[in-house]
């Protein structure tokens, strides 16, 4: 009973950690959007393909953790 | 009339609302999704090439109609893209594109300072390439491709660089 309690309040703690994790690389995504279109705009091409590459990597770490939050829960 | 819509169609309105973590986690995954594909859109943009465009040569004036020293006022190739042809010396003919590559207001020749001016934000452009000398303005000013052919001056084209 003590044992299940503390699993369940760890679940919680690793579910806050991962929307913690998920918003920093979400803003990060927002920062390079805006700097890459900025100095697209400005006629400075060299950080949009980068900065989509980096992008596209968080939305991937992004869905990997909510597929893995899916599977806990499947497994809980 | 009210109360008996609440009976017959009850909703929890805070069970309504309350957004569980879940949710909330993928509503966050669909917004890095948007920033993707935001990113990925800019970046295949980024590529379209963006150089030298020829248009249909125009008859835009008679050399005597400009000034030695001033400039002449013409729209290219659209009505609404007002340009701006510039003789700096007798015989010199240089075109560009009347907006100021910040907010659009329309640039004006400085002779004596010998280049091109935004009054808007004081904006000056250069009068060689139009590459920006001061002030807010990011991109160069695009330049109109002119060619003279004895007393006429034609516009060939848009160079952005």
């Amino acid at each position: 009973m003590k044992g299940h309690y503390f699993r369940r309040q760890q679940r919680s703690a690793v579910f806050v950690t991962l929307i913690l994790f998920e918003l920093v690389l979400v803003l990060l995504q927002l920062w390079l959007f805006v700097s890459a279109l900025e100095g697209s705009l400005a006629g400075e091409m060299r950080m949009v393909v980068p900065g989509a590459i980096v992008s596209l990597v968080c939305l991937g770490v992004n869905t990997y953790m909510l597929v893995g939050l899916g599977k806990v829960d499947h497994e809980s | 009339m009210d109360e008996k819509l609440k009976l017959d169609f009850p909703i929890d309105w805070e069970e309504d609302h309350y957004v569980s973590r879940r949710e909330f986690f993928k509503f966050v995954t669909l917004a890095s999704g948007g920033l993707a594909m935001g990113s990925v859109v800019l970046a295949v943009w980024s590529q379209v090439p963006r150089g030298d465009r020829s248009f249909e040569r125009v008859l835009i004036a008679r050399a005597g109609e400009v000034p030695v020293g001033g400039s002449f006022e013409f729209s290219y190739p659209r009505p609404t893209d007002l340009c701006i042809l510039i003789q700096p010396e007798k015989g010199k003919f240089i075109g560009f594109s009347r907006r100021c590559t910040h907010l659009s207001c329309p640039v004006e020749y400085q002779a004596d300072q010998h280049r091109i001016y935004c009054p808007c934000h004081n904006g000056a452009f250069s009068l060689e390439d139009g590459h920006v000398l001061q002030g807010p303005p990011a991109r160069p000013l695009p330049r109109i491709k002119i060619q003279v052919e004895g007393d006429q001056v034609f516009a060939m084209g848009v160079s952005l660089t």
